[in-house]
């Protein structure tokens, strides 16, 4: 989905555009790298732990570390942060990379003949075989990936992007027994999702009977995700491949959802800056700040902000 | 970008890219070093400027940047319907005598960006903005965002101006996804963009290719240009460039005389030999009346095209500018505008401008 442009900064360049402080020579660098495969004007991130192994670089790079991390080697020039992989990240992402174009068929703004009655921002890309049903609201700068489904009753923010294949608005799974046998309910509710969104390959984001299926700003969703009816799920949470809820289930911010997550009853809830471990069949609610994991009846300990933290780091992901 | 002519001084050494070091090392293997086309790429990035002692002292082109509560950073304004927005200091090469060479190193964030489209939106007065920085096409990301953020929050903004030297200076960071982006945005803005281009030899193949690209979008291209000393302050010089950009569809612009600011005199001609050249240029039968350029003065005040009845005096080395600039305009929409220790007013209250002149 993206590509890594061709570039050429200088190291003071790429001060002025992260607002960071930089340390050594004003070199030029032109391609990115992992540390260990540097080559002359390379751009490299640094982790602490891996600063001996800096002292011994013969090519001329930038690095992104921490202020402890710079040594002593005249080869080498540094962007310093609190934060450098952070800061690494959205160097790529805001400089370096941009979407291919070889996947989308058209970029909508405002209107589009192949899509009557869907209300466009501007610069949506939509890729090939999509569908989207009359009324829906799609906000700007977003990707619709190809063959993705958007039903009915469905409003997208402001930048989210939904990878190929996933349906959004798909009905829910609703039946009432009766004497003649299993009679649908309709599902005729809504779907909100928030600005900077984004949703994996191959997901079903189910439309509620009634009300709002809620998903809130920056949430992530990775591939292969089920989203129930009536679902809410907090800003900046990360729900990852397998997970499947009830109907009406509510998880909070800023919390991690691990592999295979199930969820079996709409009573349930998780509270903010939460984490649930792969392969979790949550039973019960989980409060804010918990890591719970397995069948939940431990909590293994309380969550204070340095563990959901160190927890958090292995999850940072390009857009 | 940002000529840090200080820096340049004191390391001796230009920011220049690969492409740039490229096209004059094409240069010189073609042409040699006493060529118009070699002159006219060294003497932009590689000239180490004196460090002399100078009447210059400048330090940004003009003072009007739109201050207050509440007002957000970056945003320059001078005119009822026009405003400059400055969304990053940063360009792909630094041009020795650029105009915001002293600016501050910034780059606007993402809520800023929010703050500066809603600034627009709240001013029924505006209907155009002109992008800028730096470059704003080094960082495509931030300069979609504004776009899309002016699209949905200002709808008086009708007309998108983007100034860039990318396609010029290194052709080959230019974002293809720009292409499209602009093209599905052409029935809510016009989309222009100014490139500066200085001379000929600075269109190559690739530049051709991205302003042709830019044109099949939808864009309406414009160029500005400078008369610069040694690079192209000469009639031959001129034409070529005037005819190259006429052939590329590029609507000429301003002819700038070069901005008296901090280390930009090596650059500067008098401002008699810009009028001697645009009159040989506009009266030569050389070009055609189609490639013609506005020659203006960029004054403390504003910019100024040259009239007949424009410049009314000179006091030692200033040339005393009239413009129909009026203070009480300028208060109207940007309140925290002071005048300028160089301008004083007219009795009908336009503005004349004090401009220092250039030496041949």
């Amino acid at each position: 989905m993206y590509q890594l442009k061709q570039f050429e900064f200088h190291v003071s360049d790429i001060s002025s555009l992260l607002n960071a402080d930089y340390k050594g020579r004003d070199i030029l660098v032109n391609h990115v790298s992992r540390i260990g495969q540097e080559t002359d004007h390379s751009v490299i991130l640094c982790n602490p732990g891996q600063a001996a192994y800096l002292k011994k670089i013969k090519a001329e790079c930038l690095v992104f570390c921490t202020k402890n991390t710079v040594v002593g080697n005249k080869n080498l020039s540094f962007i310093i942060s609190t934060d450098p992989d952070v800061l690494f990240y959205r160097f790529i992402n805001d400089y370096l990379v941009n979407e291919t174009d070889y996947w989308f068929d058209e970029i909508v703004s405002e209107i589009s003949p192949r899509f009557p009655g869907v209300i466009f921002g501007y610069n949506v890309k939509v890729g090939k075989n999509v569908i989207i049903a009359t009324g829906t609201k799609i906000g700007n700068n977003c990707i619709i990936g190809n063959n993705v489904v958007i039903r009915s009753n469905v409003e997208l923010g402001n930048g989210c992007v939904i990878k190929d294949n996933s349906v959004i608005g798909s009905a829910g799974f609703g039946f009432i027994r009766t004497d003649d046998g299993l009679l649908q309910i309709p599902q005729i509710g809504f779907i909100k999702i928030g600005n900077d969104v984004i949703i994996g390959s191959s997901c079903s984001i189910e439309k509620p009977t009634m009300g709002n299926t809620i998903i809130n700003d920056n949430v992530k969703i990775d591939d292969l995700v089920q989203i129930g009816q009536n679902l809410q799920i907090g800003e900046n949470t990360i729900i990852t491949t397998g997970f499947k809820a009830e109907t009406g289930v509510k998880i909070g911010a800023d919390t991690f959802i691990g592999m295979g997550v199930t969820i079996i009853s709409g009573e349930i809830e998780i509270g903010n800056n939460c984490i649930v471990g792969a392969g979790t069949v949550v039973l019960k609610s989980v409060p804010d700040g918990q890591i719970v994991y397995s069948h939940y009846t431990n909590v293994i300990k309380g969550g204070s902000d340095e563990k959901i933290k160190e927890a958090f780091s292995n999850f940072k992901k390009i857009r | 970008m940002a000529g840090f002519l200080d820096s340049i001084i004191k390391n001796q050494c230009c920011k220049t890219n690969r492409y740039i070091n490229e096209l004059l090392e094409k240069a010189r293997k073609e042409f040699g070093e006493d060529s118009s086309e070699y002159k006219g790429i060294y003497h932009q990035y590689f000239k180490i400027p004196r460090n002399t002692k100078s009447l210059l002292k400048n330090r940004r082109h003009y003072e009007a940047e739109v201050s207050g509560t509440g007002i957000p950073h970056g945003i320059e304004r001078l005119y009822r319907r026009s405003v400059v927005l400055d969304l990053l200091s940063a360009c792909a090469a630094e041009c020795v005598y650029c105009l915001r060479g002293y600016y501050d190193k910034f780059v606007l964030s993402g809520d800023q960006i929010k703050d500066v489209a809603r600034y627009c939106g709240n001013d029924k007065f505006l209907q155009e903005v002109l992008i800028t920085g730096g470059d704003p096409m080094i960082a495509p990301s931030k300069l979609k965002f504004l776009i899309t953020e002016l699209a949905s929050v200002a709808p008086n903004i009708k007309i998108v101006r983007i100034g860039t030297r990318l396609p010029v200076q290194d052709p080959i960071m230019f974002d293809t996804s720009l292409f499209g982006f602009f093209e599905s945005l052409k029935k809510r803005f016009i989309i222009e963009i100014g490139v500066q281009v200085n001379h000929y030899f600075e269109l190559q193949e690739k530049t051709r290719e991205i302003i042709g690209r830019l044109q099949v979008a939808g864009c309406r291209m414009y160029c500005q240009n400078v008369i610069l000393k040694d690079v192209n302050d000469n009639l031959d010089a001129l034409v070529k460039l005037y005819d190259e950009i006429r052939y590329l569809g590029l609507s000429p612009h301003y002819l700038f005389h070069a901005v008296p600011m901090i280390g930009t005199d090596d650059f500067r001609t008098s401002v008699q030999k810009g009028l001697d050249l645009i009159k040989q240029l506009e009266t030569c039968g050389k070009i055609s009346g189609r490639a013609k350029p506005f020659y203006a003065l960029m004054t403390d005040v504003g910019k100024v095209t040259l009239y007949d009845g424009t410049i009314v005096g000179r006091q030692g080395n200033y040339i005393l500018i009239k413009t129909n600039f009026k203070l009480s305009d300028r208060l109207l929409w940007n309140p925290s505008y002071k005048l300028p220790a160089s301008a004083f007013l007219n009795e009908d209250n336009t503005i004349t401008v004090k401009y220092l002149d250039g030496n041949d």
